[in-house]
């Protein structure tokens, strides 16, 4: 690592009045091999499958939340499959609770939280500089969202590698993971990876408890709906609700009556 | 400095909490005229916040169950009723296990995120013993002391059991097992085993999803429905947002003087109640920590650790049990046709007793969380030994693989409906640690895992592996196998009572045991693990407590006190 585009990161921390994160990523030292990095020890970039077509981001968080957890496109730019940003990553960066919140889920363990910037620091600005730090160290004097993908990623991969730098992304990461699979604002992150929408019963979206007829737009009115017809087609493996007048059957040769009581719970 | 004076204080309103601020506020209504009770919380007041009927703009239209509830997680909700304490030392690094305690924060403690489940302790957990060979439990608790008391917490929460099916149409459809316990009975019986619905505090909305992350109240017995609406009516007054960071003997009324920090407004004010009769129930690690912070106040005969005194062995602090509490997460396979329902419906509907006589735990599915595949850093998913079941592979990132990334997001593609987590419910030998760290910060340690609750817990991971591949599946997450973390939701002891003064922080009646009037009444003085979810234990030990109080049997009457 280039000693001069390291003090520019330093220095481009400070100017965001992040002094004590400087203090702490000093602490927090240093990279494996001491103070001087040469570059070519950089973790290498796996790449799994061809990237996904690029589209110009608006500023550096989105353009890291997309690497985080990327959107897709078809060779003309149209969506795909959703990312982090469509599951607005961004919104949840913002939220007041979010170091709170993040740790009580196990998103973020607390020595990520104890090395982040103390005091009233936008942890947005925060990442935003270390982006650009980063990127500074793959082409100076550009802004991280100006890189092209591959040194966007290279410059993501080696800030997670970095104690100095981890902890903020790792906060970045844990917004873009409760967006996505945490379903803060919408459920476009589950339906990409394949779990079940949002209850929707004018789609037909339900759980237990609320019946409807196999490949049914909406449940069933219990109201108005006549029971006889229920357990027709309940017998006929018609009806979506596995917990309509269906009770596993019994396991032999396994006797409860001497290990719980009437009442379900145990002697 | 905001001053108040109360003649009872009770901190917190948890399981404990709620219990003694209704019977205590009842009793002080009918028979102690001009007395006062107050409890302190923590917590924010979220009684209808929440309201699932209320218009919200920013909502999709009614759903199936006539709310917006819409199986997302509430950020705003969920950061302020829940709290993790961990190991910040990072027990790890001496190859110790380490230890993460989840535990709800509000008005209502625990009953704004709990999963409803309602069992009692079965008979063998009173009888448990310690290393030296003495009962666990004083003498005045055992089921059968409980029982009665077991049922008046049922009736308050409304207790109901699930069934399987609606009977013909007898019982309400809220009240049915999900499909994720259909799922889950049908692995049970193809290892030879059998799942059973459960007892639960539920309410008319029960099929609502994601309970823990943000359902509102309609789902389930909230504290604030039942016993702290009880103790409302009887006059009980509320501070909540308010944190009591130490108590200390003295003060105006000649009992204890409380501290603490009132942050009601969002503005933060120091606050100072005068008491007569303090009732500290902030749950097993709340209780504990705010203990630990007032020690240097109490010394000598006073001495709020008489072990440590007495016979130089610490019991403030020790002795917290886990409940043996030991999840993992897999996938089943798509043979049964089942969607798991995952983050779906009730949190939990049915468990497994059939290992228990032989083993010492129950076995139960949960809802998995979509955001369990995502908690890399902490519990990190490990790859299965068959990454080609069902043709769905780990998240975890193998060695040089990254837990970001288009790669990532791809694997995390492969889960979808298939997902299961269980647990297991233990008992356990209380090998856990409440200690004060960093800016008195309560931390907790699991140093060692005893031998017998290691082989509970390999054979309930044994039986939990059976299960899954029973289901053409399998399990891909141990945390504690993987990482060495131990997660429990179900803290228990910390304050454990005791007959002896040597042997626990306070008797059988949750009295400290050099500080007349100084009580602790919820988790942390449960002696022992329960291999049941504990907060019906945790409610019925404090109505035989404020049964106690009230009747002046076995301790001194609470009018007396306060005369
Ligand atoms: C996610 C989850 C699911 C669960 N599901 C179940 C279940 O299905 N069935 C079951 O039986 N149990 C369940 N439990 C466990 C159950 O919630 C607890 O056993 C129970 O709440 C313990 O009651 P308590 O009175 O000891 O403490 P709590 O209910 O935790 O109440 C303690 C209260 O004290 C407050 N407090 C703490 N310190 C202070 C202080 N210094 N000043 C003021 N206030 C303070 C806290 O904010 C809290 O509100 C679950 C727990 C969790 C976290």
């Amino acid at each position: 690592m280039d000693s001069r585009v390291r003090l520019s990161r330093r220095s481009v921390l400070k100017l965001f009045g992040l002094a004590p994160l400087v203090a702490a990523c000093d602490l927090g030292g240093a990279s494996p091999g001491g103070g001087e990095r040469p570059d070519d020890d950089a973790p290498d970039v796996i790449v799994h499958e061809p990237p996904p077509v690029d589209v110009d981001h608006p500023d550096n968080l989105q353009a890291a939340m997309d690497l985080i957890l990327p959107a897709e496109r078809d060779a003309t730019g149209a969506l795909v499959s959703p990312g982090a940003v469509e599951a607005r990553a961004m919104d949840v960066l913002r939220l007041a609770d979010l170091l709170p919140l993040t740790t009580s889920l196990g998103l973020l363990p607390p020595r990520v939280v104890d090395a982040l910037p103390p005091g009233d620091t936008s942890l947005a600005l925060a990442i935003d500089a270390t982006l650009n730090a980063l990127a500074a160290e793959e082409r100076p004097f550009t802004e991280f969202r100006e890189l092209p993908r591959d040194l966007r990623e290279r410059a993501l991969v080696r800030g997670f590698d970095d104690d100095a730098t981890e902890p903020l992304l790792t906060v970045l990461r844990a917004a873009c993971m409760l967006a996505f699979l945490g379903a803060v604002t919408n459920d476009v992150g589950l339906v990409a990876i394949g779990f079940p929408p949002f209850e929707d019963p004018a789609h037909g979206v339900v759980v237990s408890g609320y019946p409807r007829l196999v490949g049914a737009a909406a449940p069933l009115d219990l109201a108005t709906t006549d029971r006889a017809d229920l357990v027709a087609w309940a017998a006929a493996g018609q009806l979506d609700d596995y917990t309509f007048d269906r009770a596993p059957d019994p396991t032999p040769g396994d006797d409860l009556a001497a290990v719980l009581d009437a009442h379900g719970d145990l002697l | 400095m905001n001053v108040v004076h109360s003649d009872v204080v009770i901190v917190g309103s948890g399981f404990g909490g709620a219990v003694l601020a209704a019977r205590l506020g009842e009793h002080v209504r009918d028979a102690l005229p001009g007395r006062t009770v107050l409890v302190v919380e923590k917590g924010g007041d979220h009684t209808g916040a929440f309201d699932p009927s209320a218009p919200a703009p920013d909502h999709e239209p009614l759903n199936a169950q006539g709310n917006h509830f819409r199986q997302s997680l509430a950020p705003a909700y969920l950061a302020r009723v829940a709290e993790v304490a961990t190991d910040t030392a990072g027990a790890l690094a001496d190859g110790a296990p380490t230890l993460n305690v989840l535990a709800g924060v509000g008005l209502g403690g625990g009953s704004n995120v709990y999963a409803g489940v309602s069992l009692r302790a079965p008979t063998v957990a009173f009888a448990q013993t310690d290393p030296a060979g003495r009962r666990r439990w004083p003498a005045r608790y055992s089921r059968a002391a409980l029982d009665p008391l077991y049922a008046r917490v049922e009736a308050e929460l409304r207790v109901t059991r699930l069934a399987w099916t609606d009977a013909g149409g007898a019982i309400p459809r809220w009240q049915l097992a999900t499909k994720r316990d259909l799922v889950f009975a049908e692995g049970c019986r193809r290892i030879g085993a059998t799942a059973v619905p459960l007892k639960l505090a539920a309410y008319d909305d029960a099929n609502e999803g994601w309970w823990s992350q943000g359902q509102r109240f309609r789902g389930r017995q909230n504290l604030t429905m039942n016993y702290l609406a009880r103790a409302k009516a009887a006059g009980v007054r509320f501070q909540a947002d308010s944190e009591v960071d130490r108590v200390a003997p003295g003060g105006d009324l000649g009992g204890y003087v409380l501290t603490g920090t009132d942050r009601r407004g969002g503005v933060e004010r120091p606050f100072e109640i005068h008491a007569r009769v303090v009732v500290v129930a902030g749950g097993a690690v709340g209780s504990t920590a705010l203990l630990l912070r007032s020690e240097d106040d109490f010394t000598g005969a006073r001495a709020l650790d008489q072990g440590r005194e007495r016979v130089g062995a610490r019991v403030l602090g020790r002795h917290l049990s886990g409940n043996g509490d030991y999840g993992v997460t897999g996938v089943v396979g798509d043979d049964l046709g089942l969607d798991v329902e995952t983050y779906k419906s009730k949190p939990i509907g049915s468990m497994c007793p059939s290992f228990f006589r032989e083993h010492g735990f129950l076995v139960l599915p949960f809802y998995a969380e979509p955001l369990y595949l995502a908690l890399g850093r902490i519990s990190t998913l490990q790859r299965p030994e068959r990454p080609t079941a069902l043709g769905r592979w780990s998240t975890g990132p193998a060695v040089g693989e990254r837990d970001w990334g288009l790669a990532y997001k791809r694997r995390l593609a492969r889960f979808g409906g298939r997902m299961l987590s269980m647990g297991c419910l233990a008992l356990d030998a209380s090998e856990g640690e409440i200690r004060l760290g960093a800016n008195d910060r309560a931390e907790v340690r699991w140093p060692v895992t005893d031998p017998a609750t290691e082989a509970r817990w390999s054979a309930a991971a044994d039986v939990m592996r059976r299960i899954y591949e029973a289901l053409g599946g399998e399990m891909f997450l141990d945390g504690y196998r993987k990482d060495g973390t131990v997660n429990t939701s179900h803290p228990l002891g910390g304050c454990r009572m005791a007959e002896r003064p040597e042997d626990g922080v306070v008797d059988p009646f949750g009295e400290s045991f050099g500080n007349k009037n100084l009580f602790v009444v919820d988790g942390a003085i449960i002696p022992s693990s329960l291999a049941a979810n504990p907060s019906l234990t945790v409610a019925a030990v404090a109505e035989s407590i404020a049964d106690a109080l009230v009747a002046g049997q076995g301790t001194e009457a609470l009018a007396s006190r306060l005369a």
